[in-house]
């Protein structure tokens, strides 16, 4: 289908996965003692217009009918680690223990973590929502004539 | 006094009409609908598949097999409207008295 409501919920769908499997990769990484892991971020953003589309866009001095700027979704910018102290704790005989017992476990907001987590699944789902929104209004296009 | 005649109906929105008569174009009607069936089709093979890859254990995110799904029965649904019209219009003709 060209639509684009299809299009764009599918691009949330597929971000907000992403996005939780960084989640994933930052829970699992919790315990990696003294590896230097940086908690990960997923950046993503709304797909930029394209440079071809800029140009043809109308001055916005001259007077033109206010034309509907193309939607397409949201889009993956990259991952990036955030802001992090790496949390020590004093254990002497692990391994990977400093010179005075202390080792660093990668310090991540776990907290914050299941709070991201929680809110990804429910965008994700306010995605699935959306395309079913889009899917019953062609259905219902779908209906136009019909006989009763 | 001169009387202007009245001037046909602008048809403003000429320009969102398909441009079938505006330019005579080859494809026809049957030619068309043989397209939308090839499209309709290929997009129930491309749910195939991604069902066929995610059966044997694809890295294959669920919600695009379901996506791929729902966009082939969006097209099926589409093309067999289109038949129930043709059929309508066909009996309507059938049913007319010569």
């Amino acid at each position: 289908m060209s639509d684009s409501i299809f299009a764009i919920a599918r691009s949330g769908m597929d971000v907000e996965r992403q996005r939780l499997n960084v989640i994933a990769e930052n829970l699992a990484n919790a315990g990696s003692a003294g590896t230097g892991y940086a908690p990960l971020r997923l950046i993503s953003g709304p797909v930029a217009g394209s440079f071809a589309q800029a140009l043809a866009a109308p001055d916005a001095a001259a007077p033109a009918a206010p034309a509907l700027p193309s939607f397409s979704g949201v889009r993956v910018y990259g991952v990036q680690p955030y802001e992090h102290a790496g949390r020590k704790v004093y254990e002497p005989g692990n391994p990977s223990a400093d010179d005075k017992g202390y080792v660093t476990y990668p310090g991540i907001d776990h907290a914050g973590e299941m709070a991201l987590m929680v809110q990804t699944l429910r965008v994700y789902e306010a995605n699935v929502a959306m395309y079913n929104a889009g899917r019953s209004m062609f259905m219902r296009a779908l209906d136009i004539g019909a006989k009763a | 006094m001169t009387i202007q005649a009245i001037e046909p109906l602008a048809l403003a929105a000429a320009s969102s009409m398909p441009a079938a008569t505006a330019a005579p174009q080859a494809t026809g009607f049957a030619q068309l609908l043989t397209e939308g069936v090839g499209r309709t089709d290929a997009s129930i093979q491309a749910a195939e598949k991604q069902l066929a890859a995610f059966a044997t254990g694809e890295n294959i995110p669920p919600h695009q097999v379901m996506l791929a799904l729902e966009d082939a029965r969006m097209s099926f649904q589409f093309a067999l409207q289109v038949r129930s019209k043709l059929v309508e219009g066909f009996q309507e003709l059938m049913r007319m008295q010569l």
